[in-house]
């Protein structure tokens, strides 16, 4: 019964938005899990003005960790970012891959869907996936929950160090439109 | 004894300052912790007229510094995401960090801004030898730095707030 609303909110959602991507629509597609990232598959990420510097480089206090939002490149292609709920037109759009963000087991993108029946109000994107914080000695092919935060000093140094590498990865895919 | 200024200044407020004087004249204590750079000429002796002049300077840079902690604001689309700006327990020790780093070091940074992170963001780069030291200080009262150059790690610390003479030492040394 829930797939069929699913469905069919799917169907209303592709008639009223005739020029929505297809790729992005849930459908009846299930989750994927963890396991199924493969080190080459690319995240992508939308920027816009405010998060370059005076160099137009992308600053460190503008990368968000954890649950850090990502398109799957699997499911989607680099423009899709400006789809996403607030984005842009204009916006620009990064890429990391997933062995970069899985770096020294720090943290692990997990599959997270948005579809009809949670997220109101915002467009359904299928390739949505947050990259989320690991405990040391996890293994990168568990899910950690959502919103997870160690807060003791070591971690807000570790979390520090992460965002720096992700900083250093970023590829940009398409540049940010300044008008 | 404890006399007021008399609002002779205009950037002055005799409500807010009040010195206390020994007997000598020779001590003068200036109560209120936030003037910095006070210096008092006592021209009489007699308690019930008590005159002075001053010389009152504030260091432009250091204020400058104070004044741009208190101005972060988040964007309004981080605002949109459940982004929390900085809370002013946040501001405080970033302000007495960021302060302590210019007055012990006479450092200044190139950024002051909001973290995504929550909290308050500061960076200061050291042109000669290309290293930049990023402090973040969060809501929660933490505190975490790295020092990097030209993208490579050097070093990070926690508890930036506890120590920050060895990453300023480190950041200056070539």
């Amino acid at each position: 019964m829930k797939a069929f609303k699913t469905i069919l909110k799917s169907l209303s959602w592709t008639l009223s938005h005739p020029r929505y991507p297809q790729r992005l629509i849930c459908w009846n597609r299930k989750k994927q899990p963890s396991g199924s990232f493969k080190d080459p598959d690319k995240l992508f990420h939308g920027f816009s003005k405010p998060d370059l510097d005076e160099n137009y480089k992308l600053r460190l206090e503008t990368i968000r960790f954890p649950d850090f939002s990502c398109n799957w490149d699997r499911f989607s292609i680099m423009s899709d970012v400006r789809l996403r709920s607030k984005g842009n037109l204009s916006d620009g759009c990064y890429s990391i891959n997933v062995s970069q963000c899985r770096f020294q087991n720090t943290a692990t993108p997990v599959h997270e869907p948005i579809c009809f029946d949670k997220d109101k109000g915002q467009p359904p994107n299928f390739s949505h996936v947050e990259v989320r914080l690991l405990k040391d000695g996890e293994a990168i092919h568990l899910e950690p929950p959502k919103n997870r935060k160690l807060d003791s000093k070591t971690e807000k140094k570790r979390r520090l160090e992460y965002r720096h590498f992700i900083l250093q990865s970023i590829k940009v895919e398409l540049d940010a439109y300044f008008g | 004894m404890s006399v007021l200024i008399p609002n002779t200044n205009s950037e002055l407020k005799t409500a807010d300052l009040q010195i206390k004087m020994d007997n000598s004249f020779g001590h003068v204590e200036v109560a209120d912790e936030e003037i910095q750079y006070m210096n008092l000429t006592l021209t009489a002796d007699d308690s019930s007229t008590v005159g002075f002049r001053y010389n009152y300077t504030i260091d432009p840079n250091r204020a400058q510094i104070q004044n741009l902690i208190y101005a972060v604001q988040i964007p309004e689309r981080w605002r949109e995401q459940g982004i929390e700006p900085p809370n002013i327990s946040c501001k405080k020790l970033a302000e007495k960090i960021i302060v302590e780093v210019y007055d012990r070091f006479r450092l200044y940074p190139i950024r002051i801004t909001a973290t995504i992170e929550g909290g308050i963001f500061c960076n200061y780069k050291n042109f000669s030898h290309n290293k930049e030291l990023s402090i973040e200080i969060y809501n929660d009262l933490g505190c975490a730095a790295i020092l990097t150059r030209g993208g490579e790690l050097l070093s990070s610390y926690e508890s930036f707030q506890n120590n920050i003479e060895k990453p300023i030492v480190d950041f200056i040394a070539s």
